[in-house]
Protein backbone atom coordinates (compact mmCIF):
# COMPACT_ATOMS: atom_id res chain seq x y z
CA UNK A 1 0.00 0.00 0.00
CA UNK A 2 1.54 3.29 -1.09
CA UNK A 3 0.96 6.07 1.42
CA UNK A 4 1.81 9.75 1.70
CA UNK A 5 2.06 11.83 4.87
CA UNK A 6 -0.01 14.97 4.33
CA UNK A 7 2.03 17.07 6.75
CA UNK A 8 5.18 16.30 4.73
CA UNK A 9 3.44 17.08 1.44
CA UNK A 10 2.41 20.59 2.46
CA UNK A 11 4.79 23.25 1.19
CA UNK A 12 6.28 21.01 -1.53
CA UNK A 13 6.90 22.65 -4.89
CA UNK A 14 4.87 21.19 -7.78
CA UNK A 15 6.46 21.20 -11.23
CA UNK A 16 4.96 20.35 -14.59
CA UNK A 17 6.57 17.81 -17.00
CA UNK A 18 8.69 20.61 -18.51
CA UNK A 19 10.07 21.50 -15.09
CA UNK A 20 8.09 24.72 -14.82
CA UNK A 21 7.15 25.64 -11.23
CA UNK A 22 3.40 25.59 -10.62
CA UNK A 23 3.53 26.60 -6.95
CA UNK A 24 3.60 25.09 -3.49
CA UNK A 25 0.90 22.82 -2.08
CA UNK A 26 -0.77 24.64 0.79
CA UNK A 27 -4.15 22.93 1.02
CA UNK A 28 -5.79 19.64 0.12
CA UNK A 29 -9.53 19.39 -0.36
CA UNK A 30 -11.41 16.20 0.36
CA UNK A 31 -14.97 15.02 0.71
CA UNK A 32 -16.63 12.11 2.48
CA UNK A 33 -17.40 9.22 0.13
CA UNK A 34 -19.35 6.55 1.97
CA UNK A 35 -17.13 5.27 4.78
CA UNK A 36 -14.07 6.90 3.22
CA UNK A 37 -12.82 10.44 2.83
CA UNK A 38 -11.29 11.00 -0.60
CA UNK A 39 -9.07 13.79 -1.93
CA UNK A 40 -10.67 15.89 -4.67
CA UNK A 41 -8.04 18.53 -5.37
CA UNK A 42 -4.77 20.09 -4.27
CA UNK A 43 -4.57 23.87 -3.88
CA UNK A 44 -1.44 25.83 -4.68
CA UNK A 45 -0.24 29.36 -4.11
CA UNK A 46 -0.64 32.22 -1.66
CA UNK A 47 -4.43 32.21 -1.82
CA UNK A 48 -4.39 28.55 -0.76
CA UNK A 49 -2.12 29.40 2.17
CA UNK A 50 -4.48 32.20 3.24
CA UNK A 51 -7.40 29.80 2.98
CA UNK A 52 -5.52 27.27 5.12
CA UNK A 53 -4.86 29.89 7.77
CA UNK A 54 -8.52 30.86 7.62
CA UNK A 55 -7.85 34.50 6.77
CA UNK A 56 -8.75 36.55 3.74
CA UNK A 57 -6.61 39.27 2.20
CA UNK A 58 -9.57 41.58 2.48
CA UNK A 59 -9.73 41.15 6.24
CA UNK A 60 -5.97 41.22 6.69
CA UNK A 61 -4.99 44.07 4.40
CA UNK A 62 -8.23 45.90 3.91
CA UNK A 63 -8.65 45.30 0.20
CA UNK A 64 -9.89 42.33 -1.77
CA UNK A 65 -7.53 40.17 -3.78
CA UNK A 66 -9.48 38.31 -6.42
CA UNK A 67 -6.74 35.78 -7.09
CA UNK A 68 -7.95 32.23 -6.53
CA UNK A 69 -5.67 29.33 -5.59
CA UNK A 70 -4.50 27.17 -8.46
CA UNK A 71 -6.35 23.92 -8.00
CA UNK A 72 -5.08 20.61 -9.34
CA UNK A 73 -7.60 17.75 -9.61
CA UNK A 74 -6.44 14.59 -7.84
CA UNK A 75 -5.89 12.73 -11.12
CA UNK A 76 -3.49 15.34 -12.49
CA UNK A 77 -0.90 15.17 -9.72
CA UNK A 78 1.69 12.41 -9.53
CA UNK A 79 2.59 11.75 -5.89
CA UNK A 80 4.68 8.63 -6.39
CA UNK A 81 7.63 10.69 -5.13
CA UNK A 82 6.01 12.91 -2.47
CA UNK A 83 9.17 15.01 -2.22
CA UNK A 84 8.81 15.96 -5.88
CA UNK A 85 5.11 16.15 -6.81
CA UNK A 86 4.67 16.42 -10.57
CA UNK A 87 1.84 17.69 -12.70
CA UNK A 88 0.68 15.20 -15.30
CA UNK A 89 -0.10 17.98 -17.79
CA UNK A 90 1.62 21.24 -18.61
CA UNK A 91 0.94 24.30 -16.48
CA UNK A 92 -0.54 26.09 -19.51
CA UNK A 93 -2.94 23.17 -20.12
CA UNK A 94 -4.02 23.19 -16.48
CA UNK A 95 -4.68 26.93 -16.51
CA UNK A 96 -6.50 26.50 -19.84
CA UNK A 97 -8.77 23.87 -18.34
CA UNK A 98 -9.56 26.14 -15.40
CA UNK A 99 -10.07 29.23 -17.55
CA UNK B 1 -23.55 6.16 15.68
CA UNK B 2 -23.96 8.36 12.60
CA UNK B 3 -20.90 10.35 11.53
CA UNK B 4 -21.11 14.14 11.51
CA UNK B 5 -18.68 15.29 8.85
CA UNK B 6 -18.75 18.44 6.72
CA UNK B 7 -19.59 18.02 3.00
CA UNK B 8 -16.15 19.34 2.13
CA UNK B 9 -12.94 19.27 4.13
CA UNK B 10 -9.71 21.17 3.78
CA UNK B 11 -7.53 18.52 5.34
CA UNK B 12 -4.68 20.67 6.70
CA UNK B 13 -6.95 23.39 8.06
CA UNK B 14 -9.74 21.18 9.39
CA UNK B 15 -7.74 18.28 10.82
CA UNK B 16 -4.06 18.96 11.46
CA UNK B 17 -3.31 20.23 14.97
CA UNK B 18 -6.97 19.97 16.01
CA UNK B 19 -7.89 18.85 19.53
CA UNK B 20 -8.89 15.19 19.63
CA UNK B 21 -11.54 13.95 22.06
CA UNK B 22 -12.89 10.47 22.68
CA UNK B 23 -16.55 9.44 22.69
CA UNK B 24 -16.91 10.82 26.26
CA UNK B 25 -15.35 14.17 25.23
CA UNK B 26 -12.11 13.36 27.11
CA UNK B 27 -9.22 15.29 25.58
CA UNK B 28 -6.54 12.92 24.28
CA UNK B 29 -4.11 15.06 22.31
CA UNK B 30 -3.93 16.68 18.91
CA UNK B 31 -3.84 15.44 15.33
CA UNK B 32 -0.13 15.49 14.51
CA UNK B 33 -0.24 13.75 11.15
CA UNK B 34 -2.52 12.46 8.45
CA UNK B 35 -1.78 9.61 6.08
CA UNK B 36 -3.24 9.35 2.58
CA UNK B 37 -3.43 6.07 0.72
CA UNK B 38 -2.64 6.35 -3.00
CA UNK B 39 -4.79 4.02 -5.13
CA UNK B 40 -4.42 3.14 -8.78
CA UNK B 41 -7.11 4.89 -10.83
CA UNK B 42 -8.98 6.09 -7.75
CA UNK B 43 -8.66 9.28 -5.70
CA UNK B 44 -6.33 9.12 -2.69
CA UNK B 45 -8.21 8.34 0.52
CA UNK B 46 -7.49 9.34 4.10
CA UNK B 47 -6.22 6.13 5.69
CA UNK B 48 -5.54 7.22 9.25
CA UNK B 49 -4.71 10.09 11.59
CA UNK B 50 -1.52 10.01 13.64
CA UNK B 51 -0.80 11.33 17.10
CA UNK B 52 2.36 11.27 19.17
CA UNK B 53 5.75 12.78 19.80
CA UNK B 54 7.49 10.82 17.04
CA UNK B 55 5.05 12.17 14.43
CA UNK B 56 5.74 15.74 15.52
CA UNK B 57 9.48 15.08 15.50
CA UNK B 58 9.26 13.76 11.92
CA UNK B 59 7.92 17.14 10.80
CA UNK B 60 11.17 18.71 12.00
CA UNK B 61 13.51 16.10 10.50
CA UNK B 62 13.57 12.29 10.11
CA UNK B 63 16.71 12.22 12.25
CA UNK B 64 14.88 13.99 15.10
CA UNK B 65 12.19 11.31 14.77
CA UNK B 66 14.76 8.55 15.30
CA UNK B 67 16.20 10.42 18.33
CA UNK B 68 12.73 10.73 19.86
CA UNK B 69 12.09 7.03 19.17
CA UNK B 70 15.39 6.06 20.80
CA UNK B 71 14.61 8.21 23.84
CA UNK B 72 11.14 6.69 24.12
CA UNK B 73 12.57 3.16 24.02
CA UNK B 74 15.11 4.08 26.70
CA UNK B 75 12.48 5.56 29.03
CA UNK B 76 10.12 2.69 28.27
CA UNK B 77 6.84 4.39 29.20
CA UNK B 78 5.16 4.31 25.81
CA UNK B 79 5.14 1.17 23.68
CA UNK B 80 4.89 3.33 20.56
CA UNK B 81 5.61 6.94 19.68
CA UNK B 82 2.71 6.95 17.25
CA UNK B 83 -0.94 6.33 17.88
CA UNK B 84 -2.74 5.59 14.61
CA UNK B 85 -6.45 6.23 14.38
CA UNK B 86 -8.21 4.68 11.38
CA UNK B 87 -10.50 7.04 9.49
CA UNK B 88 -13.45 4.79 10.37
CA UNK B 89 -13.04 5.85 14.03
CA UNK B 90 -13.56 9.56 13.24
CA UNK B 91 -17.09 10.43 14.33
CA UNK B 92 -17.34 14.20 14.16
CA UNK B 93 -15.30 17.11 12.86
CA UNK B 94 -16.15 20.59 14.11
CA UNK B 95 -13.99 23.73 13.88
CA UNK B 96 -12.49 23.25 17.34
CA UNK B 97 -12.16 19.47 17.71
CA UNK B 98 -12.17 16.01 16.17
CA UNK B 99 -14.27 13.42 17.97
CA UNK B 100 -13.28 9.75 17.81
CA UNK B 101 -15.33 6.66 18.48
CA UNK B 102 -12.76 5.27 20.93
CA UNK B 103 -12.23 5.23 24.70
CA UNK B 104 -9.19 7.35 25.55
CA UNK B 105 -8.17 5.20 28.52
CA UNK B 106 -7.88 2.16 26.26
CA UNK B 107 -5.52 3.89 23.82
CA UNK B 108 -1.78 4.63 24.09
CA UNK B 109 -2.67 8.34 24.41
CA UNK B 110 -2.69 8.10 28.20
CA UNK B 111 0.49 6.01 28.61
CA UNK B 112 2.30 8.75 30.52
CA UNK B 113 -0.68 9.38 32.82
CA UNK B 114 -0.94 5.66 33.57
CA UNK B 115 2.80 5.44 34.24
CA UNK B 116 2.64 8.41 36.64
CA UNK B 117 -0.39 6.90 38.40
CA UNK B 118 1.32 3.53 38.89
CA UNK B 119 4.87 4.71 39.65
CA UNK B 120 4.47 8.07 41.39
CA UNK B 121 0.94 8.79 42.64
CA UNK B 122 0.52 5.27 44.00
CA UNK B 123 3.60 5.75 46.24
CA UNK B 124 2.51 9.08 47.76
CA UNK B 125 1.48 8.51 51.40
CA UNK B 126 -2.27 8.63 51.86
CA UNK B 127 -2.18 11.78 54.02
CA UNK B 128 -0.42 13.77 51.30
CA UNK B 129 -2.98 12.80 48.67
CA UNK B 130 -5.46 15.21 50.23
CA UNK B 131 -7.92 12.55 51.40
CA UNK B 132 -9.95 13.35 54.52
CA UNK B 133 -9.75 9.87 56.12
Amino acid sequence: MKTVHLELLLGRVVRDPEGKKAGRIFAVRAEPDGEDCVVTEYLLGTAAMMSRLGISAKRLLGWPIRRKPLSIPWDLLDLRDPKKPRLLCSLAELKGKKG
Amino acid sequence: MKKKLPDELELARDLLDKQVVDRDETKMGRVDGLVLELREGKPPRVDHLEMGSAVLARCIHPRVESWVDALRRRIGVQKTGRYRVPWAAVQEIVPYQVKLDVKAAETPAFAWEHWLRDHVIAHIPRGLKGKAN
